[in-house]
C-alpha cells in the first residue's frame, strides 16, 4: 500500500515536471458558417449608413448594360478582355487618333467578375479598386519574350498579340509577325507592372516611358459610359488571343 | 519519458472524444458545466481572413455569391456565439482593407471600426492593408481596438516602430486556457510598391516562426499556439506557403491563413517537423464565410488523478 502511495505520489510529481502547460488538446471541431440569410445587426447597420450614405449617390450612377456575367473564368478571360479594350479605348481618346500599342493589365489586378445587368461605378470600383494610372512604355523584343513567359504563367489580360502554346513551346502574333527580339515595341499598361509588380521586370529596361497621369478606373468608366452614348452595351466576348494546349 | 506523455495524450482523447459524445444532447450550459467538472474547457475559435473591406454583402444578382458576406451580417452571428460559449476568440489573417469604395472614400476607418465592436482580438497585416502605405496605417490604428501581430515584418525604420498595438505575438487567458498568437507576413515584393513600404524588412518567416512559437510554448507555458499567416495556403513553386510552414515548424497548433482566398471546408491535417499534427485552415474570403473551430482541453492535473485513482483501485 504504502509503496503503491509512492508510486503514485512520484507519478504525480512527475506529471507537473514533464507538463509544463496544464491543458492538452483532445479534440478540436471545425465548421464554418454562411452569412446567407443571417439578418443583419440594426447597431451595426446603423453605423454603417453614414459611410454608405457618402458613397450612395456617386456609387449609384448607372453606366451601362452588361448582357452577360463577365467573368475571370478561363486562360483568356471576358472581363480581362473588357479591360484591355476599356483602357486601349482611353488612350486612343487622349491621343485623338488608334494607337499601335499591346496592351497589358495583370490578371490579379482585376478583383471581381462584372455581373450580368446595369453596371454602377461601383460595379467598376470594385473590379479596379486600386489608384494604378496608365503608362505608355517601349520595350524591346526581348523583354516582351518575357512578358509572354510571365503571361503564360500567370494567364495575364492582354491584347494587340495572338498566344498559342503547346507544352513549353509558343508562337506570338504581333500584327500578322512573330515578335522580332531585335525590334522595340509599344506597351499600353499600369505604372504598378512598370514599377515591378507582379514579379515583371520589363520596368528595369525601359526605353522610353510616358505617364498619362490616368487611373485605370476611370478609363473604365468613361468607356462604359462612351458604350452607352454610342448605344451599345457590354458584351462578353473571347477571341481565342490566349490558348494553352498541354 | 517522450512515451510516456503520448500514452497519456492518447488515453485523454479516447477519454474526450467519449465524453463529448455523451454530451451532445444536452443544452449547451449543461454541456459545458459537465465540461468543467470533468476537467475539459472548450475554446471557440471564430476567424475571418481577405475581408477587402466589404462592407455590404454582395448584391442579390452577384453571379458568384449572392446577398452572402457583410459585416453586419457577420456581426449578428458573431453576438449570438458569443453568448452561447465562454472563451471565444475572434481573429483575422489580413488584407482588411482594399477592394470596395469604402476603402477608396475612407480609407479603412469603417473596417477597423466595424471589426472594434465586433471585439475582434487579434489580426495581423496583409499585402494589401498596406496599399495605401504604412502612413495610412498608422493613421487608421485609432479605429482599432485589437492587436495586431507580426514576428517576421521590420518596423524599426518606419512610422510603426514601437506602435504600442503591434507586437511579435500576443497571449490571451481565455477560462483557464492560456493561448499565444503568432503572425507572419508575406514577402511585399511585386505586391506592394517600394515607396509604400519604405523602410519595412521582411524577415524568413519559418525561421521566426519557429523562434517566436518556442517563446510561446517554453517560456510563456502557453496550452495552444495559433499562427495567423498571410503567407498564403500553397503554391506550385517553391515559395513559402501555410503548407510549407506547417511542416517545417515546430509547437504551432493552428494556422489561419489568408492572401490565396482559399476556401477549406475542413481544416488540412498534416505533421510538424516534430511529427505532431498541425491544422491549416482559410476561410476564402471577403466575409463570405465565418470559420469556427472549437477545441476542447483537458486539464492533465484532473485526469492524471483520475487515472492513478482507477490504478489504485485495482
Amino acid at each position: 500500500m504504502l509503496r503503491k502511495t509512492g508510486i503514485f505520489v512520484l507519478f504525480f510529481l512527475l506529471a507537473f515536471w514533464a507538463c509544463r502547460t496544464h491543458y492538452s488538446v483532445n479534440k478540436k471541431e471545425a465548421q464554418h458558417q454562411s452569412l446567407k440569410g443571417t439578418a443583419s445587426s440594426a447597431k451595426f447597420d446603423s453605423i454603417i449608413s453614414p459611410y454608405s450614405k457618402v458613397l450612395g449617390t456617386e456609387m449609384k450612377k448607372e453606366l451601362v448594360v452588361c448582357t452577360a456575367d463577365l467573368t475571370k473564368d478561363g486562360n483568356e478571360t471576358a472581363i480581362g478582355n473588357f479591360v484591355c479594350d476599356a483602357v486601349k479605348w482611353a488612350y486612343d481618346s487622349l491621343e485623338k487618333a488608334k494607337q499601335n500599342v499591346i496592351v497589358l493589365m495583370n490578371r490579379g489586378g482585376l478583383r471581381v467578375n462584372i455581373n450580368k445587368g446595369m453596371v454602377t461605378v461601383n460595379s467598376i470600383f470594385e473590379v479596379m479598386p486600386f489608384d494604378n494610372e496608365l503608362e505608355v512604355v517601349v520595350i524591346s523584343g526581348k523583354e516582351l519574350e518575357e512578358i509572354i513567359q510571365r503571361i503564360l504563367e500567370k494567364k495575364h489580360a492582354f491584347l494587340g498579340m495572338m498566344i498559342h502554346a503547346e507544352d513549353k513551346n509558343y508562337a506570338a502574333i504581333i500584327d500578322g509577325k512573330a515578335i522580332q527580339p531585335e525590334l522595340n515595341y509599344t506597351l499600353l499598361t499600369a505604372d504598378f507592372l512598370v514599377s515591378g509588380g507582379d514579379g515583371f521586370t520589363f520596368g528595369q529596361h525601359l526605353l522610353s516611358e510616358k505617364k498619362l497621369n490616368f487611373k485605370i478606373r476611370d478609363a473604365m468608366i468613361n468607356y462604359c459610359r462612351h458604350l452607352k452614348y454610342i448605344g451599345k452595351t457590354i458584351s462578353p466576348y473571347k477571341d481565342g488571343r490566349l490558348e494553352i494546349s498541354k | 519519458m517522450g512515451d510516456w506523455k503520448f500514452q497519456n495524450r492518447r488515453s485523454f482523447i479516447k477519454y474526450a472524444l467519449g465524453t463529448a459524445a455523451g454530451f451532445y444532447y444536452l443544452p449547451a450550459f449543461a454541456q459545458d458545466n459537465l465540461l468543467y467538472q470533468k476537467g475539459i474547457e472548450k475554446l471557440t475559435i471564430l476567424y475571418t481572413n481577405d475581408q477587402h473591406s466589404r462592407i455590404d454583402p454582395f448584391p442579390e444578382n452577384d453571379a458568384k455569391y449572392p446577398g452572402e458576406g457583410g459585416f453586419s451580417k457577420r456581426a449578428t452571428v458573431i453576438e449570438k456565439i458569443k453568448k452561447e460559449e465562454q472563451n471565444v476568440l475572434l481573429l483575422d489573417a489580413g488584407d482588411i482593407f482594399q477592394g470596395t469604395p469604402y476603402f477608396n472614400y475612407f480609407q479603412g476607418e469603417l473596417e477597423y471600426k466595424l471589426m472594434s465592436l465586433m471585439q475582434y482580438d487579434a489580426v495581423t497585416f496583409g499585402n494589401h492593408d498596406f496599399d495605401l502605405g504604412v502612413e495610412n496605417i498608422v493613421k487608421q490604428m485609432p479605429h482599432a481596438s485589437f492587436d495586431f501581430v507580426n514576428c517576421n515584418y521590420n518596423f524599426n525604420d518606419t512610422d510603426l516602430k514601437d506602435h504600442k498595438k503591434i507586437s511579435a505575438y500576443k497571449i490571451y487567458k481565455k477560462g483557464n486556457i492560456k493561448i499565444g498568437i503568432l503572425g507572419l507576413g508575406i514577402n511585399l515584393d511585386g505586391l506592394i510598391a517600394p515607396k509604400q513600404r519604405q523602410g519595412l524588412i521582411y524577415n524568413n518567416p519559418i525561421e521566426l516562426a519557429n523562434k517566436t512559437a518556442d517563446t510561446l510554448k517554453n517560456q510563456e507555458n502557453c496550452d495552444l499556439i495559433i499562427c495567423l499567416s498571410h503567407l498564403g495556403y500553397k503554391y506550385d513553386t517553391d515559395k513559402v506557403s501555410d503548407i510549407l510552414l506547417a511542416k517545417n515548424t515546430e509547437n504551432i497548433d493552428l494556422i489561419i491563413g489568408g492572401h490565396t482566398h482559399t476556401f477549406l471546408d475542413e481544416p488540412f491535417k498534416t505533421l510538424n517537423r516534430q511529427g505532431f499534427e498541425v491544422q491549416v485552415t482559410q476561410m476564402g474570403w471577403a466575409g463570405i464565410w465565418l470559420g469556427r473551430i472549437d477545441i476542447y482541453f483537458s486539464d492533465r492535473r484532473k485526469n492524471m488523478l483520475q487515472n492513478n485513482t482507477s490504478l489504485r483501485v485495482k
